[in-house]
């Protein structure tokens, strides 16, 4: 098959299936064919290609491609057109374009409710969501309209939406992936990574996108390992810790069941599987709040009308200002925190950096006893598209993965069970830079059960 | 900490948003369930805020690396006039 056709394979299919699923903000038809129009004119001439070279991708939309929409899903950047890609993008630059994915409004969300572009709908259930913030780039692979896409992890915004559409997250170590281009929510927290439909499929690309880049100050100079190598179905002698509070409180019994099940197949495997204790999940959604905030009042403050996005008309500059920062509700609920945070009323952003100090330290001593960290990716499954959730009862969504985020560590989520026809995701967290132990036992796995073979049967 | 329907107009006029009375009453209300739920910090050892993550060698600045033209820049932005972003006026006619 060749790269174009396998292209228009994918761009009818998403082409049909955007009504049911609003999955992207924007399909990039003629980019995507030019793309793999190129690669079989290289495979042609026998020259060496990446083993993704042809392979289409979906994007999300708050990640740059030149010469095509990047409006984080709102309306402030509507029209806005990069005038470059991304260093992950450009990476990628022999994958077919197929379409800029959609989003919560900048990032912030856990449900993709609040883009400006409609919500996304999950493909097990379209009546549910998909998860967020990344929920376009999850519902895309879960439908079969991408082979694999981009997503980014800033609170768990790839884990819990790889959770609720049954697909394969991996958010990286903070600096394994350049977040250059990546338009920010919360740069001391933002990470580029991958939704697809195995393990494999996540080595393949994080390969690709993995690796040192100067236009990212906080790019890693790190090696990066071959990752396919790590797949190998082999637990033996790795240390897995269950954490008691987590699974013991959490509100979904059918999702805290699938873990457990899960915890005693990698022991079945040859893994140590011990209970550990890891109480600060409060502490960190609180302590996530308090920095997602307000570097997101300060990244966003440049959205001001004056040199690029939605600009209100007006004779005065401040009311040119205030008018042109049109962002819905839950943006400007944000901002409103962050700004309070930053502000002289409050020490807001240096009490949540104080808890993530202590966090991270409790995370490090406790890779000192084990290898990985086995916990649901969210604490529930996909919730009704219709249910109001109040803005702290939609933060707990993130409650289990933002460890992750404040410590900097990669970590895994892999579908690991159903409950009520709806995938539940487990999730695995690494020390950093050890992406490598987290694909090994992704894949032992994989090897060892079925969940992430299914397909949702609603867009067959 | 209590948190007033002046720090809270404040606060919306810091962050530059057109809130209007009745979004600002419930603004008010949200984020004192916010900093009552953040009240939880105050438990854990205070110390030294964590520095940024460290990445390795910090890179230097700007070097060699390649940067958008300005017709580039000038074509995204809103209004431009002789090589420049047009806003409107700054200082008010006396």
């Amino acid at each position: 098959m060749t790269a174009t056709e396998l292209t228009e394979y994918y761009l009818e299919r998403s082409e049909r299936l955007q009504p049911t699923i609003n999955g992207y903000i924007s399909l990039t038809r003629d980019k995507a064919l030019a793309t793999a129009c190129h690669v079989d004119s290289l495979r042609r001439q026998n020259r060496e290609l990446s083993p993704l070279a042809g392979i289409p991708m979906a994007v999300k939309d708050n990640i740059a491609v030149r010469g095509a929409a990047t409006t984080c899903a709102s309306k402030v950047l509507a029209d806005y057109i990069s005038p470059y890609d991304a260093t992950a993008v450009e990476k990628l630059a022999h994958c077919p374009l197929l379409g800029k994915a959609n989003m919560d409004e900048f990032a912030m969300g856990s449900s993709s409710l609040t883009s400006a572009f409609g919500p996304v709908a999950n493909p097990w259930d379209s009546k549910r969501s998909p998860g967020g913030s990344s929920g376009g780039s999850a519902a895309l692979v879960a439908a079969g309209c991408a082979p694999f896409s981009l997503g980014t992890d800033t609170g768990g915004s790839i884990r819990q939406p790889a959770a609720f559409c049954g697909v394969t997250g991996f958010k990286p170590s903070y600096g394994r992936v350049s977040r250059r281009g990546l338009l920010p929510l919360a740069p001391s927290l933002d990470q580029i990574g991958t939704l697809t439909r195995s393990v494999e499929d996540a080595a393949l690309v994080l390969q690709e996108i993995c690796g040192y880049d100067p236009g990212d100050p906080a790019s890693a100079r790190q090696d990066v390992p071959d990752f396919s190598a790590c797949l190998v179905d082999d637990v033996s002698g790795l240390v897995l810790g269950l954490p008691r509070e987590i699974l013991e409180s959490c509100p979904d019994s059918s999702t805290s069941e699938a873990v457990e099940a899960a915890a005693r197949k990698f022991a079945q495997a040859g893994a140590k599987v011990s209970w550990v204790s890891m109480p600060y999940t409060d502490e960190s959604l609180a302590a996530y709040m308090l920095i997602a905030t307000a570097e997101a009042a300060s990244s966003l403050a440049r959205y001001d009308g004056v040199a690029y996005g939605y600009r209100h008309s007006s004779s005065t500059l401040e009311e040119m200002y205030t008018g042109s920062r049109i962002f819905g509700a839950e943006v400007r609920r944000r901002l409103m925190l962050g700004t309070y945070n930053l502000g002289p009323d409050c020490s807001g952003y240096e009490l949540g950096q104080q808890a993530r100090k202590h966090i991270s330290r409790h995370l490090e001593e406790l890779f000192s006893q084990v290898d990985l960290l086995l916990l649901p990716a969210a604490p529930y499954i996909a919730f009704p598209l219709e249910e109001e959730l109040d803005p702290l009862a939609m933060y707990y969504n993130d409650v289990y993965s933002i460890p992750a985020n404040l410590a900097g560590l990669p970590a895994l989520a892999l579908p690991c069970g159903e409950s009520r026809g709806l995938p539940i995701g487990m999730q695995m967290m690494a020390p950093r830079f050890r992406e490598d132990v987290l694909l090994r036992a992704g894949y032992t796995w994989q090897c060892r059960s079925d969940w992430h073979l299914r397909r949702p049967r609603e867009v067959e | 900490m209590k948190i007033t329907p002046e720090q809270v107009k404040h606060t919306a006029a810091m962050a530059k948003l057109p809130l209007a009375d009745d979004e600002l009453a419930e603004m008010a209300g949200q984020l004192q369930e916010f900093l009552d739920y953040v009240n939880i910090l105050k438990k854990l050892p205070s110390g030294a805020a964590s520095p940024p993550l460290a990445p390795g060698d910090p890179s230097p600045q700007g070097q060699g690396e390649a940067c958008l033209s300005q017709e580039e820049v000038l074509a995204l932005a809103p209004d431009s006039s002789q090589g420049m972003v047009r806003v409107p006026r700054v200082i008010a006619d006396e």
